[in-house]
């Protein structure tokens, strides 16, 4: 959604004493890679001063792409991933319950059909195909993008209903800065985090450190008619450290950024409201090493990446007996060139290989897997047109994966209206846990794949102090051997198969308006989403009808925010509607939420800090966003941060 | 020669002059706390005239239809105990029970003359697992009475029979949970061994044994499929009692014999499916087929006697396990 205080909220971020030079930096790496992304991207109000990383692909052309910058950031630096996405896209999260798991369902797919990319390396668990966005805190990114659609042939297997690109900027402001930021809160919260960066002219530290804890231990009401309980078993502890250091030969030379990303999560597993107690406990933890290398020539970039990533998931429940770690590597190399070509080509190409090995209990022996990609895409662009095609092959483990093409097109009509198209293949590869798990692994599933269209315009108009944006998409996306999990006849397990076929289609609005005032602004955003996602062939095990919602995707999805600063003094008003869903039992109700958050910053030549307020379901609502896994009511935080530089 | 002729008749005579007799699974003598999960190579456990069908799988390691156990922890929950009678031991103090995965059903068949015999009754009780899924929930089923306590939950165990290859319209209920009562005190989760009669279902060739839940979700049924029993009661049919089956004649081939051994039976006989079972030299039945070659390998060496049925004629031979 749009951000009414970008300016002050950059300020915060990067200071305001050497801001050009830092923005010079940066909007010259934009410039290329995003080719006039303000153009294409779908983003409410674009502050006037935003901080971007370089962009590990091109914008993908006739796609919805809603960018988060640093400034906006600012707003969830308390929250992680996935409370971003539940206040700012139209991604459903599958929230089991504060500091629990968290999945998506990007444009009525599935959780592993998202994928989230940190950087350009693809962050999914290559055993489950999906990621926990409760475990990437939003502090760790300088921005975020939230890219609606297929991108298959950009960011590989998962990337079907859409996907979150996490983002670093490089910083090369020189001098020595500090922040930190505490909040507490309900049940227990206690967050701290900080930030110490230090930069010279060819190098450059930053260092954040992230540790937030959690008793969870909220009342809720397991049926209208029944009185409240206690939530129990829901403690959370968790663990972070990004560290990056920056190299560069001179100022616009070739740079070297070197990061890791340590992380360490302690999550009791609470009970459901039909179970009487739970002792189960996770713990994940994750070790992500990366070196980025990029040259700039005449003509382009020249980007290598190499990472190596190693994570792991400690499962206990000593009332089941049951102990079980489940650890995997990734090894991951990118050679990637931006080139242009003549006054309107552009052309991109990466090659891309990942090694992975994975080993727990339930797979016997370690299993291994290897993806070799081709990536290539071409755009064409005038001051009215832009077009772009790209294309994607792949090989995983010897085997070809399905030939990717996307296409994509876009047009200014005129200084208001801007259209857009795109048409993608899409595939998701089989996991780990899909070919190895014992028992139930079938090595010999077939990929996901299909196609997905997309259509959409955006409107945007500056009138005084009033600006006007609104943007309307509509998609469907066919995908053709779904693998789903189930018990078949005279098997005690679960195995995976090829068996359903789903069509998703829906539309999307977002809308906007601004007012600017010499005291401060008022702005009010709203989204609303309508996604039908069927079952196009009835499935007998699970049992599905055709012409069935997928089970967690609801049809409507409204989000939306009202703003309003005055001077010094910000006021938010987050709110969602979410539609039923049908869950594997029983049907989850929709639900209304609203928050409200307050803060105020002052600042002086070389100090900001600032102190906020939130309440978190102002009106006390029970809902469930999973069935039988209850929500907190209304509850609070408060914290303050400063910075100093 | 003497003592064969001799215990083959004893063979014959215990199995047709007996009126009633009761299975108890003890014939496999368990070490302490085992659970025997895996029939191969034979396709069931055989006790007495009873056998209860097993598919284990050894590339998953998984098993369906009914296994054998002694184990008796009675307090762990969790799929890890799938093997323990909540009870604690057998039916009556006995230390051996069966226990049945029972997701899409399963028999229980009555062995050559046995069949169509009555099945007076069983003692049946819940094991561990589904017990204590019922009584406190877990991550998938529900605890019975839900949230409020007021569910009208049920797991029920519904028996009915196989009679001349004909299933049976009649059966027998048992609830192994019941929360239906609107007086919640009134609910209950079977905890101990119950004797169920069936006696009603009359003569029977086999038992098939389904169960049904109140919690169903889109994967069907979320409480655990498992229930246990044991002291299985059987009316041998007067018919039975009174008409001695043709002898058969047959050899075995190799004997002695270390890892399989063949049978030489007429032609006919093979048309008509045939029924091997092996007994130690008490009298146990250890191992039962229907497909050639008999695997033996995981017999210990010694004496044992193989009896073959085949088209209504019955024969026995002796077979020496060698290493």
């Amino acid at each position: 959604m749009g951000d009414g205080f970008p300016f002050l909220f950059f300020l915060l971020t990067i200071g305001w004493h050497k801001q050009q030079r830092s923005l010079g930096v940066t909007w010259g790496m934009l410039a290329f890679c995003s080719l006039a992304s303000a153009q294409s991207d779908s983003s409410f109000f674009l502050p006037q001063v935003q901080v971007l990383a370089p962009a590990a692909r091109m914008q993908p052309v006739g796609a919805r792409v809603e960018q988060l910058d640093s400034a906006r950031l600012t707003w969830h630096a308390s929250e992680n991933a996935a409370e971003v996405l539940i206040r700012r896209s139209g991604f459903y999260v599958r929230n089991y319950g504060p500091g629990s798991l968290a999945t998506t369902s990007a444009r009525g797919g599935s959780s592993a059909q998202t994928a989230v990319v940190w950087n350009g390396l693809p962050l999914q668990s290559p055993m489950l195909g999906q990621l926990d966005f409760a475990l990437l805190p939003a502090f760790f990114s300088d921005d975020m993008a939230i890219q609606y659609g297929t991108s298959t042939a950009a960011w590989g297997s998962g990337a079907v209903g859409g996907a979150l690109l996490l983002n670093n900027t490089s910083n090369w402001k020189p001098g020595l800065s500090v922040s930190t930021r505490v909040g507490m809160g309900s049940f227990g919260w206690r967050q701290t985090s900080s930030a110490l960066r230090y930069g010279r002219t060819y190098w450059a530290s930053s260092t954040r450190l992230f540790i937030e804890s959690a008793q969870n231990d909220f009342l809720y009401r397991p049926a209208p008619t029944l009185p409240y309980q206690r939530q129990t078993n829901a403690q959370l502890q968790q663990q972070a450290a990004l560290q990056e250091f920056f190299f560069r030969t001179r100022p616009q030379g070739a740079t070297l950024v070197v990061r890791s990303w340590w992380q360490n999560t302690f999550r009791q597993i609470p009970p459901t409201i039909t179970q009487r107690r739970s002792e189960a406990e996770q713990g994940d933890a994750a070790w992500r090493t990366a070196l980025h290398w990029r040259k700039p020539g005449q003509r382009g970039f020249w980007e290598i990446r190499a990472a190596h990533f190693e994570e792991s998931i400690r499962y206990r429940d000593p009332l089941l007996l049951q102990d079980t770690r489940s650890v995997f590597r990734t090894q991951m190399g990118e050679a990637e060139t931006i080139l242009r070509v003549g006054k309107r080509w552009r052309h991109q190409t990466s090659l891309t290989y990942v090694q992975t090995q994975a080993r727990t209990p339930a797979y016997g022996s370690e299993a291994r897997q290897w993806r070799a990609a081709l990536f290539s895409s071409w755009m064409w662009q005038t001051d009215r047109w832009r077009a772009q095609i790209d294309a994607r092959v792949e090989q995983i483990d010897g085997h070809w994966a399905p030939f990717i093409p996307g296409m994509g097109v876009e047009c200014q009509l005129n200084s208001h209206w801007h259209l857009r198209a795109r048409a993608a293949r899409h595939y998701r590869a089989p996991t780990l846990n899909d070919r190895f798990w014992l028992p139930g692994g079938n090595p010999n599933l077939r990929p996901e794949n299909g196609w997905s269209q997309e259509i959409g315009t955006d409107y945007r108009k500056e009138k005084g102090a009033w600006r006007y944006y609104l943007a309307l998409t509509a998609f469907q996306r066919r995908i053709y051997d779904w693998i789903l999990w189930a018990r078949q006849v005279g098997q005690p397990f679960f195995s995976p198969q090829n068996i359903a076929e789903v069509w998703s289609r829906g539309a999307e609005s977002r809308g906007e308006v601004q007012y600017i005032a010499p005291w401060g602004l008022v702005q009010w955003g709203i989204g609303y989403d309508y996604v039908r996602s069927t079952h196009e062939r009835p499935v007998v095990n699970p049992r599905i009808e055709k012409g069935s919602q997928l089970f967690y995707v609801p049809k409507h999805r409204v989000f939306g925010e009202i703003l309003g600063q005055w001077r010094r003094l910000q006021l938010i008003i987050f709110y969602q509607y979410t539609g039923a869903v049908i869950g594997l039992n029983e049907r989850v109700p929709a639900f209304n939420l609203t928050s409200v958050r307050a803060q105020y910053v002052w600042q002086g030549r070389t100090f900001q800090g600032g102190v906020f307020g939130q309440i978190e379901n102002v009106w006390n609502t029970s809902y469930f966003v999973v069935e039988r896994r209850p929500m907190p009511g209304r509850h609070f935080r408060v914290g303050s941060h400063f910075r100093l530089q | 020669m003497r003592y064969l002729c001799l215990l083959v008749l004893c063979f014959v005579l215990s199995a047709y002059l007996a009126a009633q007799t009761t299975v108890s699974f003890e014939n496999f003598n368990l070490p302490p706390n085992t659970f025997l999960n895996n029939a191969a190579p034979n396709e069931a456990f055989v006790s007495g005239p009873v056998a209860l069908p097993n598919n284990y799988d050894p590339v998953w390691m998984s098993w369906t239809g009914w296994g054998i156990s002694n184990r008796t922890d009675t307090i762990t929950p969790g799929f890890l105990n799938e093997s323990s009678a909540i009870a604690g031991s057998g039916a009556n103090g006995s230390p051996t029970y069966a226990v049945s995965y029972a997701f899409d059903g399963v028999t229980m068949r009555l062995l050559g003359p046995a069949a169509g015999s009555t099945v007076l009754g069983m003692y049946v009780t819940n094991n561990a697992y589904a017990y204590y899924s019922m009584r406190d929930g877990d991550a998938f089923a529900k605890k019975f009475g839900g949230v409020t306590g007021n569910d009208p939950d049920f797991f029920l165990l519904t028996i009915k029979k196989y009679r001349n290859g004909v299933l049976g319209s009649d059966s027998v209920n048992f609830y192994l949970a019941d929360y239906r009562s609107p007086n919640n005190s009134e609910d209950y989760i079977v905890k101990q061994w119950t004797y169920v009669d069936l006696s009603a279902l009359g003569e029977v060739d086999s038992l098939l044994f389904t169960l049904s839940s109140s919690d169903v979700g889109a994967f069907g049924m979320n409480t655990p499929a498992y229930f246990c029993i044991d002291e299985v009661s059987i009316q041998l049919s007067v018919s039975q009692k009174e008409v001695l089956p043709a002898p058969l004649a047959f050899d075995l081939w190799p004997n002695p014999a270390s890892s399989q051994v063949m049978l030489n039976l007429p032609s006919d006989f093979y048309t008509q499916g045939v029924r091997i079972e092996i007994f130690d030299a008490l009298g146990h039945p250890v191992q039962m087929s229907s497909q050639m070659p008999i695997f033996v390998d995981r017999l210990a060496p010694g004496l044992y006697y193989v009896r073959v049925w085949a088209g209504g004629a019955v024969g026995i031979r002796p077979l020496r396990v060698v290493r």
